[in-house]
């Protein structure tokens, strides 16, 4: 087992020797086009309730065939940027978290990078399906609290309608385009910090969502994913929210990744969290994959649920399987 | 707060090789034409059924026999990776699940030939941070699966293969990075190596040199471009992390820089100043394998000799997006 590198319980434990890493802004970029449920029940042959009643969307954005993932992202970016006053010529990391890149090659980050006018920043992409944001914190935390860092932007991106596989009806209506972006600085003494994040795989699972380059088509098991999805974030919260040194009474709020309001909701009876503490936003927004976790804390933080010195549980299950948890002090104003 | 170190080096490569005399006969060139334009003789090339996560996997399972590290004690596996067998999953999962891990986290990193920097970036301050006690960082590649075989200036140049490094807490040290000392982890071997300075950069105002689209998935390079910014921002991120290292060129026993093609390493060297000796170049015998290549020159100077426990050295890629990145190490790992 780790040690334990930030508690957040209040009255003890250390704090990382070259600071904490805080989060200084969290937004969300999203297409104007929407697919509705309506739609797809047609298209179909099912009822708009049919779908509603298996993923909990009503409507999922979806970009236009001409726009590029990378200037969502660098969108996304550019407004977190400016919600935190970071100048962009002072970042020292550009992460972007994403499995649907406009090209093979080049990655998104030094797209990004270079639109946002970060000069010379250091840019990677991070692949861990919809996980990766997770990954894209725990990474980007570790650059600032070992001092290899002062300022990185962490991007979460993905249009997963461009490889959705609109034949299969179980899996089509899910999926959805967006970007969102969170700014990481060091902790100024006052709230905000980023504590434990837990991040595990099980690769055995390999093939329980997967997409072949000839293909470019997602194909998963909905039954295992969801059983898998709702365990595994589950065994994570508890044990992010035990490193952290917190009862789960002490969490303020619950941003799961929006991968199906069924998958949601289990996950809050498992866990005995009353709706109000957890955040349920896929109704209008549908899963974007690595996007949804900034995406869920914009909706949160433009609803007033998150103020200075709230903690939060952030978790994540996607392909791989991979799964990720963290817990964090909120900073942001 | 502790430090990071490399505590093993291993490769994975395929046994199948493509020779210039085969490029050469394809293309309509001599086998000098193409010697004297990349330095590569004979390139890797892994077989049509071979998957990428698998020499991945062995690699890092060698790497983590010689560190002497049980599977089971890996809390990170990195794949810095363009080529991965599937769009989804990613690598490393898959290769946290050949490995034997008990569930380790495991993601991908995306930044071209410069991936395996960004990976030890990530694992060391995953280490120094105690947010990770062991981290397996894995550059693998198979480019010949994405290779432009027409276009002759580009089709000789790429090559397949796997390296991993195991790295985890070092110390007590003597650092060349910093005057604190470091802290020896709880468990696993204690390595006198570390991981100084890291520095990664980026400038996307290039990223049309090298492209590969999802559709064609074949690359498209504009060798003289990256030829010149290669040396140029290579040779910049050398001095500037030296500077951060508090040391000088000549303080620095082995430059192992990836090996993208001979004539940009022997630029490199040039406008450096460096001794020939103290730079590795093996591009000869394996072509260029994108994030495998500075695991795979770690492992030749280590079996020609010329990387020494406690010696100081300079790692440094550059490629698509653009990307590039340096890491100075002292050399010492838990095999020695």
């Amino acid at each position: 087992m780790l040690e334990t590198p930030v508690t957040l319980a209040r009255d003890h434990g250390p704090r990382p020797a070259g600071g904490a890493a805080s989060i200084l802004s969290v937004t969300a970029e999203l297409p104007e086009g929407r697919l509705t449920s309506a739609e797809l029940a047609e298209r179909y042959g099912v009822s708009e309730g049919w779908i509603m009643a298996r993923t909990g969307i009503r409507e999922r954005r979806r970009a236009a065939a001409d726009e590029r993932i990378s200037d969502y992202a660098s969108r996304a970016g550019a407004l977190a940027l400016r919600a935190a006053d970071v100048d962009p010529a002072q970042l020292d990391l550009v992460i972007v978290a994403t499995m649907t890149p406009d090209e093979l090659t080049p990655n998104t980050a030094p797209l990004v990078a270079h639109a946002l006018g970060a000069g010379r920043a250091g840019a990677l992409d991070v692949g861990a399906a919809c996980t990766a944001f997770i990954a894209g914190l725990a990474l980007g935390a570790a650059q600032i609290e070992s001092r290899r860092a002062e300022l990185v932007l962490l991007v979460g991106a993905d249009f997963i309608t461009r490889i959705t596989d609109y034949d299969d009806r179980r899996s089509a209506p899910l999926f959805a385009d967006a970007a969102g972006a969170m700014m990481l600085g060091r902790a100024n003494g006052g709230p905000g910090a980023v504590g434990p994040v837990v991040l595990g795989a099980d690769g055995s699972h390999g093939q329980t969502i997967f997409a072949t380059h000839a293909e470019r088509k997602l194909r998963l098991d909905g039954p295992e994913v969801y059983r898998n999805a709702v365990a595994r974030m589950g065994g994570v919260t508890l044990e992010a929210a035990a490193r952290a040194g917190l009862s789960l009474e002490e969490i303020d709020l619950f941003v799961y990744h929006q991968a199906n309001a069924r998958i949601t909701r289990a996950l809050a009876e498992r866990l005995g969290l009353a709706p109000e503490r957890v955040v349920d936003c896929i109704e209008t927004l549908g899963n974007s994959s690595a996007a949804t976790i900034p995406v869920a804390l914009d909706v949160a933080r433009r609803e007033g649920r998150l103020k200075p010195g709230s903690r939060v549980l952030l978790s994540a299950f996607g392909a791989g399987f991979t799964w990720g948890g963290g817990v964090v002090e909120w900073g942001a104003a | 707060m502790r430090h990071a170190g490399i505590l093993s080096v291993a490769t994975e490569l395929p046994e199948g090789r493509i020779t210039n005399a085969e490029l050469a006969d394809r293309f309509g060139v001599s086998e000098d034409w193409i010697l004297s334009r990349t330095g590569i003789r004979e390139r890797c090339q892994a077989a049509p059924d071979e998957r990428m996560s698998d020499y991945a996997t062995r690699a890092a399972a060698r790497a983590l026999q010689r560190a002497s590290v049980d599977p089971a004690d890996v809390d990170l596996v990195i794949v810095a990776t363009t080529t991965p067998d599937e769009l989804q999953p990613n690598t490393a999962p898959r290769v946290a699940h050949g490995l034997g891990t008990r569930g380790a986290g495991a993601f991908d990193i995306g930044s071209g030939c410069t991936g395996l920097v960004s990976a030890i970036a990530t694992a060391t301050a995953q280490i120094e941070t105690s947010r990770a006690e062991h981290v397996v960082a894995i550059g693998a590649d198979f480019i010949t699966r994405i290779n432009n075989y027409d276009d002759r200036r580009v089709g000789p140049v790429f090559a397949d293969g796997a390296g991993a490094m195991v790295l985890g807490p070092s110390g007590p040290a003597t650092d060349p990075a910093s005057s604190s000392s470091g802290a020896a982890g709880r468990d696993g071997p204690v390595v006198p190596g570390v991981v100084g300075p890291v520095l990664l950069s980026s400038d996307g105002s290039c990223a049309d040199t090298i492209i590969v689209t999802h559709e064609e998935r074949k690359i498209h390079m504009d060798g003289p471009e990256v030829f010149r910014h290669a040396v140029s921002r290579m040779a910049e991120i050398t001095t500037l992390t030296l500077e951060r290292a508090g040391l000088r060129l000549n303080d620095i026993d082995l430059f192992v820089y990836h090996q993208a093609n001979a004539r940009i390493t022997r630029a490199l060297g040039q406008l450096l100043g460096l001794p020939d000796e103290r730079v590795v170049d093996c591009i000869e015998h394996f072509g260029n394998a994108s994030a495998a290549t500075i695991p795979i020159a770690l492992t030749v100077a280590l079996e020609d000799g010329r990387l020494r426990e406690g010696a100081n050295v300079l790692l440094c890629a550059f490629g698509s997006g653009f990307t590039w990145g340096a890491a100075v190490v002292r050399w010492g790992t838990a095999d020695a």
